[in-house]
């Protein structure tokens, strides 16, 4: 155990702790003014929905682990325990079943006992009492860390940026679901938050709402915190490689990309706009933290934990389906995981999105007046889920395996060279849209409310000095580019006769991508400071065939 | 924004070369200049977001700062949107039981929905001019947002409605928060415009009283 890193968690936990408690004293006033409730009552019911939350995903995280590090199962427990919450309660409202706190929590505790029932008779050897004790010890830093982080954001001492979406397709939404328990009484002639928005982030609200909260805007800062620790864990490892006594040195340049992730005004307007955005560019990066850790030999806390995210990728957002697929091909360029381990990874995703609109669209028939054409359930829009979802199956059993062995050049070539050729196809057909586009992107990087501030310049010179030591198309640049490519060739994609349900909203979509894009930059300038030799070796040529 | 855009993809294109010219020559300068820029960002960035980004995000309303669930009295809070203040309504009627107006059915599954409890009463029209006189009381007035955008809330739009409803305009919510502290019944009158008042049991005692 970590005493020194022990204590200074301790510390951490005990000063959150007090600022929880005067908090209540600060909040008291208005709180009690207004709500017919009392605030140490309502402060202390926001940190045990927390607790709670996190337990659950630790407790999974434990049943499932297997090469799983003590820290990492603590840093990854909370977005585990937010699927395992709304998973099942989603199941719920599809079957019909009353969507209740008692009915969600038998569920949850049912898989949790089945997980562990089936991986500890599939396990050959039982940990021993002092091994488990052995893990709690190492995990401690990090869980006291998050119990202190729990502190803080059930203090209501938070920054947060709100908009329309933000409570009336995602907050009240979620708090109705709560009472009326069921999609059928949410149904009506305009059902916009059943054929228009996605159901993950209102089944989280309603979690709060069961706990007769307001809303869960402590949730989101939590999972900020989340990818923010995630974010240097992850670099620091990376940093160190497998020199040990490099570790302060590469704690420090962890430390600096984690204070620049932080600090970067795009950052902060994605991670506090309390939208479903957040939660993507969250899922988006602990899934690919996870292929980090996983990239070589695939274990199955790894195809758990990414089948996992993937499916809260796409009940996220309506375009969710797309960030899947192309994170799908990014898995499989990146990894050595096998075409079956992949697919498993992609199966609950097509069962969640295919059951998804065969229930809008059969079971409850929704319709809507206004926006019919960006509704989930319209023809164009389904014919659209099944192609892209036909093509990811396409291109992971046939096409990938034959690009892998028979391609005399790196596969991202030919990647960016289809998404550029479908660029300039739009361009040819209208370019004048293109063109406003790429005006409206850059418009929107410089204005509120989703600015970049200066930190868009300082991307830019990281990017720069990323690309003195390898070429541009990677796989670690291609997740980034690509992914801002793709959306930019979405954008332009949609017009009158194809809109799909893809989002106008290109500039909150860009900022999703943003802890990935610094944490590969992260890499490549950890590699900028190891090296002294320029490497090509991931470049236009596979090895062995330069 | 395209001149801008194309000057500042100049600069980095230079950066680009004076950076790996520099990596050529001297390396371990480049290295320090690296890590030294990696923290400059940083600083620059809190900077930046210390004496532009925070201050603007900041909005008040009910004699200060927006003051709702743990929402309000965030260290800073902002939306350029202002459409969402009577959501103040759903921590108002959270375990309080409503006194709805008889007369105001158009509101009673909303009411239904998000109190505790519910009862209808008659209101005569003397208690109704009673409110109405006393309306500077009613620290918060916000078009009531909610019954517009979310369909599942009413039961049927009345005619009287649908026209402005189609133009986003929304009959106005008026709340006396001074009168809510300890309050566990509120009073519910409606206007014939669909306006709402909402107070306190003891609030409207009072000014029913002399009635």
């Amino acid at each position: 155990m970590n005493r020194k890193l022990t204590l200074w968690s301790s510390v951490f936990a005990a000063l959150c702790g007090i600022l929880f408690a005067v908090s209540m004293v600060h909040n008291r006033d208005y709180f009690e003014r207004i709500a017919a409730d009392n605030i140490s009552s309502y402060q202390i019911r926001q940190l045990l929905s927390v607790i709670i939350l996190f337990g659950i995903g630790f407790l999974f995280l434990l049943c499932i682990r297997d090469t799983l590090s003590p820290t990492l199962t603590a840093l990854l427990a909370f977005p585990t325990g937010i699927c395992l919450w709304v998973f099942p309660g989603l199941l719920l409202l599809l079957l019909g079943i009353p969507f209740t706190f008692p009915a969600t929590m038998t569920v949850i505790i049912g898989i949790l006992a089945l997980t562990w029932w089936y991986f500890h008779k599939a396990g050959k050897k039982r940990p021993s009492d002092y091994q488990i004790a052995a893990f709690m010890a190492q995990a401690l830093p990090t869980l006291l860390f998050f119990l202190g982080i729990a502190f803080w954001v059930s203090s209501g001492l938070l920054y947060v940026f709100v908009s329309y979406d933000s409570y009336f397709y995602f907050t009240n939404y979620g708090n109705t679901l709560t009472i009326v328990k069921n999609f059928r009484d949410i149904v009506g002639e305009n059902s916009f938050t059943l054929t228009n928005i996605s159901q993950f982030l209102p089944l989280l609200n309603s979690y709060t709402a069961f706990w007769g909260l307001d809303q869960c805007f402590q949730m989101q800062a939590f999972l900020t915190v989340n990818i923010g620790a995630c974010f240097f864990y992850g670099l620091f490892q990376y940093a160190m490689g497998r020199e040990k006594e490099n570790h302060k040195k590469a704690a420090v340049f962890a430390a600096l990309m984690t204070c620049l992730l932080a600090s970067s005004t795009s950052f902060i307007i994605a991670s506090t706009w309390i939208l479903a955005n957040m939660y993507c560019m969250a899922y988006m990066f602990f899934a690919v933290l996870l292929l980090e850790r996983f990239c070589q030999l695939c274990k199955r806390e790894g195809c758990i934990l990414s089948a996992l995210f993937f499916t809260a990728l796409t009940m996220l957002r309506k375009d969710g389906i797309i960030f899947v697929c192309f994170l799908l091909v990014y898995f499989a360029l990146k990894s050595r995981w096998s075409r079956k381990t992949l697919f498993f990874i992609f199966l609950p995703s097509i069962i969640s999105e295919l059951w998804w609109l065969f229930y809008v669209r059969i079971v409850l028939k929704a319709t809507v007046e206004q926006a019919a054409f960006t509704s989930i359930a319209n023809n164009a829009n389904v014919a659209f889920v099944i192609a892209a979802i036909s093509a990811c199956c396409l291109y992971l059993f046939l096409l990938h395996p034959l690009l892998e062995k028979r391609l005399p050049f790196s596969e991202t070539w030919l990647l960016y060279g289809g998404m550029m050729l479908l660029l300039l196809l739009l361009t040819i057909r209208d370019w004048n849209q293109v063109v406003d586009n790429i005006d409206m992107t850059i418009r929107n990087m410089f204005l509120y409310p989703a600015s970049w501030g200066i930190s868009g310049l300082f991307f830019g010179l990281l990017l720069t000095l990323t690309l003195l030591r390898r070429p541009f198309w990677d796989e670690d640049t291609f997740l980034w580019a690509g992914y801002v490519l793709l959306n930019f060739i979405s954008y332009c994609a949609v017009g009158k006769h194809l809109w799909v349900n893809w989002d106008d909203s290109y500039n909150r979509i860009v900022l999703q991508i943003i802890p990935l894009f610094l944490f590969m930059s992260g890499k490549k300038l950890s590699d900028l400071l190891r090296s002294d030799t320029p490497d090509h070796s991931c470049g236009l040529w596979k090895a062995g065939e330069q | 924004m395209f001149k801008e855009a194309f000057a500042g993809i100049c600069v980095l294109i230079l950066f680009y070369f004076i950076f790996r010219l520099l990596w050529k020559k001297n390396r371990k300068t480049a290295k320090h200049i690296l890590l030294a820029l990696l923290l400059i960002s940083c600083i620059a960035n809190c900077t930046y977001n210390a004496l532009v980004m925070f201050p603007d995000f900041y909005m008040e309303i009910i004699n200060g700062r927006f003051r709702y669930g743990t929402f309000s009295e965030n260290l800073l809070a902002y939306s350029d949107e202002f459409m969402f203040q009577d959501e103040i309504i759903f921590p108002v009627l959270r375990n309080r039981c409503v006194a709805l107006d008889d007369t105001a059915g158009f509101y009673e599954k909303f009411i239904s929905l998000y109190a505790d409890a519910y009862t209808t009463v008659g209101i005569e029209e003397a208690a109704r001019d009673a409110v109405r006189s006393h309306r500077e009381d009613f620290d918060f007035s916000h078009e009531f947002t909610c019954m517009g955008i979310m369909d599942y809330v009413t039961d049927e739009i009345p005619k009287a409605l649908q026209p402005s409803f189609e133009e986003e305009t929304y009959p106005l919510l008026y709340i006396n928060t001074a009168s809510l502290k300890g309050q566990s019944r509120l009073i519910f009158v409606m206007e014939p415009d669909f306006s709402v008042y909402i107070m306190g049991e003891t609030y409207y005692q009072q000014i029913t009283q002399s009635i």
